[in-house]
C-alpha cells in the first residue's frame, strides 16, 4: 500500500485518480472534526467537499514536513471559520456565556440530557483545549500526532487535553452529580440510552 | 475547583489513564489504588468522565458510507474540472505579478 507522500507525488505528476484514495483514508476523520466544529451535517460536508478540493489546488505547496492529515486538518479549520465567520463561537462569545443548567438535576437524566449537558460544557472549552480534548477521546490520537495537528508542542498538547479534563470535572460536579454517578460506575450513558429507549417505546 | 489536591496532582491520574504515566512509577499509583478509597474514586471519575465525553460524540454516526460516497463523488466531480496539478501550479505561478 503506498504512503500518503507517495500517492501525493502521483497526484503532483499527474495522475489525479491517486487523489481519490487520499479523500478515502481521511474522509472519515475530517467529516468527524467538522461536525464538531459545526454540528450541521450539511453544512459539514459541503466544508470538507472544499477542504479536499482546496487541498488538491494547493497540492504543490504541500512539502511533507507534517503528515498530509494534519495539512488537511489546517485546510478544514480554515474553511470552517471562514465559512461561519458570523456565527462561529468565536465571534458569538459562547465561551463566556453562561449555560443554563437545572439547579436539581433528576438523577435519572436521560441520555439526552447527558449528552447535551456534556456537550455544552465541551463547547465552553477553549478551542485548543476542546481540540485536544476531541482529538484525543474521539479520535484517539497520540499527544504526537495531536500537537503536531495542532502545530504546538508535545508537553503543550497533554496540557490541554489535561486542562480540558479538569474542567469538565469541575464543571460537571458544580453542575450535576457526579459523585452519585460515580457511585454506580457501570450506569453509562448507553445503559442511559438503553433505558430511555424502553421508556419512549 | 473544591478538591485539596493541587492540579498537578490531579494530572498523575489523567497520565496513568491515558498511559502516559512514568512506567517507573507505575506501581507507586498501583498501591494507591488498592489503598486508597480516595484514590480510586478520583481515577473513576476520571475514566468515567472520559467514556461520558466519548459517548456523548455529535459526529457519532456521521460517517455513513453513504455519506461519505456522496461526497467523495462530488470531489472528484470537481476535480476533473480543475488543470492537472502542475499546470494548476504554474498556471498560479503565472498569475502572480
Amino acid at each position: 500500500m503506498k504512503t500518503d507522500l507517495e500517492l501525493i507525488q502521483d497526484v503532483k505528476s499527474g495522475m489525479k485518480k491517486s487523489f481519490e484514495e487520499l479523500v478515502r483514508r481521511h474522509e472519515r476523520f475530517l467529516i468527524k472534526v467538522v461536525v464538531r466544529m459545526t454540528r450541521d451535517l450539511n453544512a459539514a460536508e459541503d466544508v470538507v467537499q472544499d477542504s479536499f478540493i482546496k487541498a488538491y489546488k494547493r497540492l504543490h505547496l504541500f512539502e511533507g514536513r507534517a503528515s498530509f492529515r494534519s495539512w488537511l486538518y489546517q485546510i478544514a479549520l480554515n474553511t470552517t471559520r471562514n465559512r461561519f465567520r458570523k456565527t462561529s463561537r468565536e465571534t458569538i462569545g459562547t465561551e463566556h456565556m453562561d449555560i443554563v443548567v437545572e439547579g436539581e438535576v433528576d438523577q435519572h437524566m436521560s441520555a439526552l440530557d447527558v449528552r447535551g449537558l456534556l456537550q455544552k460544557e465541551i463547547d465552553r472549552l477553549p478551542d485548543r483545549q476542546r481540540t485536544a480534548l476531541s482529538l484525543r477521546v474521539f479520535e484517539d490520537l497520540s499527544f504526537k500526532e495531536i500537537a503536531e495537528i495542532m502545530q504546538c508542542p508535545y508537553d503543550t498538547a497533554k496540557a490541554n487535553y489535561r486542562h480540558a479534563l479538569l474542567k469538565l470535572k469541575a464543571r460537571l460536579e458544580g453542575n450535576v452529580a457526579l459523585k452519585t454517578w460515580s457511585e454506580q460506575p457501570r450506569f453509562s450513558l448507553l445503559e442511559l440510552g438503553v433505558n430511555q429507549m424502553e421508556v419512549d417505546g | 475547583m473544591e478538591d485539596s489536591l493541587k492540579d498537578t496532582e490531579w494530572w498523575w491520574w489523567i497520565d496513568y489513564l491515558e498511559n502516559e504515566f512514568d512506567p517507573t512509577l507505575d506501581k507507586d499509583l498501583e498501591l494507591l489504588l488498592e489503598h486508597s478509597a480516595e484514590d480510586r474514586d478520583s481515577f473513576e471519575n476520571f475514566r468515567l468522565l472520559k467514556q461520558w465525553v466519548k459517548e456523548s460524540d455529535p459526529a457519532s454516526g456521521v460517517d455513513s458510507d453513504q455519506c461519505l460516497m456522496r461526497m467523495r463523488s462530488h470531489i472528484m466531480s470537481a476535480i476533473d474540472q480543475i488543470l492537472p496539478i502542475e499546470k494548476e501550479a504554474k498556471s498560479v505561478c503565472d498569475a502572480s505579478p
